[in-house]
């Protein structure tokens, strides 16, 4: 077996309000202030083979995007260590550390705030490679144009600023950004969810075409199931914080395993003619602040015990290449 | 997988016209210039910057120069004019009047005219002398004072003009002078010299008081021009430092957060909840006056409106995707600071720039009006309007007035430009 080009293991992130002055003092009072904590992310492992395209799913606000950020590197995990290609990014120091934080690169969700609207389209493509030494300031023009090229844009435009283009040529701008500095892994954080559907297959497209083309890695975040689907190889499926099912694409679209997983599939909008009653997962997903205890999804299972109150379920694995954290699945 | 389709490349642009790059300083530009009284706010500002810069050159005078003011003309109303003193000449015209003759008279180069020949013919059997007086040219068309001839000889009279009720001399038009006659009782039997004086109204026009002049006798326009000169100096130079240190203790508070955030808003907060009339004035008792601890005070009371916008901008746009970009591109903390964050902060703190300039103003002219700001050697527009308080019910108002139009028409264009800066730059009003 070949080494993972990301491997995750045991990421957790959680972001701690700190108390003031006056809360701690009220606290030494013997006052009940608790430091408000998110956990984000709790405890993750995740393995991605060079190659390979996973769907990362769940509901807004179960962490995925932050997932996402700690994989790109714009967080720190609290907790856990990331390693790219068997080596703990961490741990890495100089050039090697610079390379392993270039080679894994991240498309945000709104092409308008993730390009800064005061520089030129070249100026956005080439400020990272020559901050880096990667290109000289005489190639800056064709490599413009050829990155520009590549994504899908007449590099006759690179004299442009973003607000003059259109949704879809920004996030191509984004991709091509994160393309110039040559990574072999990619971080698509709802990538298409701000684009028109015309506009998302074109985008998604291109994530083939450049797959093909440059050997990418992707890591695909997305709310949207029908997308995943299209696109992924595997899907981990995410709720409050953790990883509920891990499968590959087809199986998991086939016969879902995780009761969240299920909800979260007959609830996807599909094509059909008969007219169908959406029955939307009971309750709200509850506050990362006090996740509830036991499995974070009791409360709103339809097939809730006593035991999910109280006992966390552990990843198991129920099939080949197939993991599931449910209780029923030990029978 | 599902099969990979081939992307169509060119999505037609929005607005294929506009085929040159748009920068979005020139849009910002494009969009202020849409409002006529921004357009009109911005003129005005830039007449009344480019008086200030080039006030030494096209002021008509230099106020604080003491050899350009006459005491004299002092609290002259709008309008009036600064004079040379009227030129005056004596001329002593020998006549022997035994005989026809011919005496003449060159003028120096201070009169308007060359020469004056005087002729004369005895008149035949009488104690008189027919005379001529031409100047060469005339002295038409140039005012003067009624002429006297002096020094007639005894109990001679003139056939022209009038003799002073008790002194010698005898008063004359100038036009009569083509033709008169000197005659007495006695005979004219030696030589005499006529004394003529000429004397003009008026000098000549050195300059108008457009709007009149104050108590010392300085030309108020040029007074309010050098006023300007020092009122924008001392608001803008104040304004920048202030932004500077409000800049980047704001975004030091935004980046760092924590403790560093904490001491310096709570600061801030300490200090806009004093009036900022109050601590300038507290601060001038304290440092004394002067043009640096004036805007030393000044950008001690401003620095805290730019902290706390920078803070806040700088929060905003620290939050959004292109810096997490720039962090993922492994960028370094100063580029991205000095690159990407500040340049997107700006707007706000320019708008707060233009606004802050115009309180300055305001507030050094409070100071300056109250007599603890600037020293007289430097007046601004609030130590002019102070000086002519004084004479406002004497009904001289021009002194206190016209400073204080220029100070409000200033105030006035600042806030003009300012208001359509924040409408154009704040993207919540964007349409």
């Amino acid at each position: 077996m070949t080494t993972p080009i990301i491997e995750l293991d045991g990421v957790s992130k959680r972001f701690v309000k700190k108390l003031d002055v006056a809360e701690r003092f009220a606290r030494r009072l013997g006052a009940k202030v608790e430091e408000h904590t998110v956990h984000a992310v709790d405890c993750v492992d995740m393995v991605i083979q060079p190659g390979e395209v996973v769907g990362l799913v769940g509901e807004s606000g179960c962490g995925k995007s932050t997932l996402g950020r700690c994989v790109a590197g714009v967080h720190l995990p609290t907790e856990g260590t990331i390693l790219y290609r068997g080596k703990d990014v961490t741990t890495l120091r100089g050039k090697e550390s610079l390379e392993s934080r270039l080679k894994v690169q991240m498309i945000f969700q709104d092409p308008m705030s993730s390009l800064n609207p005061r520089l030129k389209v070249s100026e956005i493509i080439s400020e990272a490679p020559l901050f880096h030494g990667l290109i000289t300031r005489g190639e800056v023009d064709d490599y413009v144009a050829m990155t520009m090229q590549r994504v899908g844009l007449d590099p006759s435009y690179h004299q442009r600023y973003p607000h003059q283009f259109s949704g879809g040529q920004r996030q191509r701008i984004g991709i091509a950004r994160a393309l110039a500095v040559k990574p072999d892994f990619i971080v698509c954080d709802e990538a298409v969810a701000a684009l028109d559907v015309s506009i998302q297959a074109q985008v998604l497209n291109l994530f083939m075409d450049l797959r093909q083309d440059l050997g990418l890695t992707y890591l695909f975040i997305s709310h949207d199931l029908g997308v995943v689907e299209h696109l992924s190889d595997r899907v981990v499926i995410m709720y409050l914080g953790r990883v509920v099912e891990t499968a590959p694409t087809e199986e998991l679209f086939l016969s879902p395993n995780h009761p969240y997983t299920q909800a979260l599939l007959a609830e996807a909008p599909r094509l059909e003619i008969n007219r169908r009653i959406y029955a939307p997962i009971k309750g709200e997903i509850p506050s990362p602040l006090d996740p509830p205890m036991g499995c974070h999804f009791h409360p709103r299972c339809p097939h809730a015990m006593d035991r999910c109150r109280v006992e966390a379920p552990k990843l198991k694995e129920i099939a080949p290449g197939r993991v599931s954290a449910c209780h029923l699945n030990d029978g | 997988m599902t099969s990979v389709e081939t992307t169509p490349i060119d999505v037609p642009l929005p607005d294929q016209k506009a085929a040159k790059p748009v920068s979005p300083a020139v849009q910002i530009a494009r969009e202020f210039l849409e409002s006529p009284l921004a357009v009109v706010g911005l003129a005005i500002l830039l007449i009344i910057i480019l008086v200030a810069v080039f006030a030494p050159w096209i002021a008509p005078q230099n106020p604080y120069d003491l050899s350009e003011i006459r005491l004299e003309d002092s609290r002259q109303p709008p309008g009036s004019q600064r004079t040379t003193a009227p030129w005056e000449i004596d001329l002593d015209l020998a006549v022997d009047p035994s005989a026809e003759g011919r005496s003449e008279f060159t003028f120096g180069e201070e009169a308007p005219i060359e020469s004056a020949v005087l002729t004369w013919t005895p008149v035949a059997g009488e104690n008189a002398v027919t005379m001529s007086l031409i100047f060469n040219p005339t002295l038409e068309g140039i005012p003067l004072e009624p002429l006297r001839i002096d020094d007639l000889p005894r109990r001679a009279e003139l056939d022209i003009g009038e003799k002073h009720n008790f002194r010698s001399f005898w008063t004359v038009e100038v036009a009569e002078l083509a033709e008169f006659t000197l005659s007495s009782s006695r005979p004219l039997d030696r030589p005499f010299e006529l004394e003529l004086a000429i004397k003009a109204t008026e000098g000549e026009a050195l300059m108008t008081y457009w709007l009149g002049t104050d108590g010392q006798g300085r030309d108020m326009l040029s007074a309010i021009m050098y006023g300007l000169r020092t009122s924008l100096a001392v608001g803008v130079v104040s304004c920048f430092f202030a932004m500077v240190i409000g800049l980047s203790l704001g975004m030091t508070a935004a980046f760092f957060g924590g403790r560093i955030e904490t001491i310096i808003m709570r600061i801030v907060d300490l200090q806009l909840s004093f009036p900022t009339i109050l601590v300038a004035l507290m601060l001038l008792a304290i440092l004394g006056s002067g043009v640096e601890k004036v805007m030393l005070a000044l950008i001690i009371v401003q620095w805290a409106y730019f902290a706390r916008t920078a803070r806040s901008v700088a929060l905003v746009e620290r939050s959004k995707e292109y810096v997490e970009a720039a962090q993922c591109l492994a960028l370094s903390k100063a580029r991205v600071i000095f690159r990407h964050l500040l340049p997107n902060c700006l707007p706000p703190i320019i708008v707060v720039a233009t606004v802050q300039v115009a309180n300055a103003i305001a507030l050094e002219a409070t100071l300056s009006f109250l007599g603890i700001g600037l020293p007289v050697t430097e007046p601004s527009l609030g130590l002019l309007i102070s000086n002519g308080f004084e004479f406002m019910l004497s009904g001289r108002y021009w002194i206190s007035m016209y400073p204080g139009l220029a100070l409000l028409l200033t105030i006035i264009a600042i806030n003009l430009v300012g208001d359509r800066l924040r409408d154009t730059l704040n993207p919540r009003l964007r349409r």
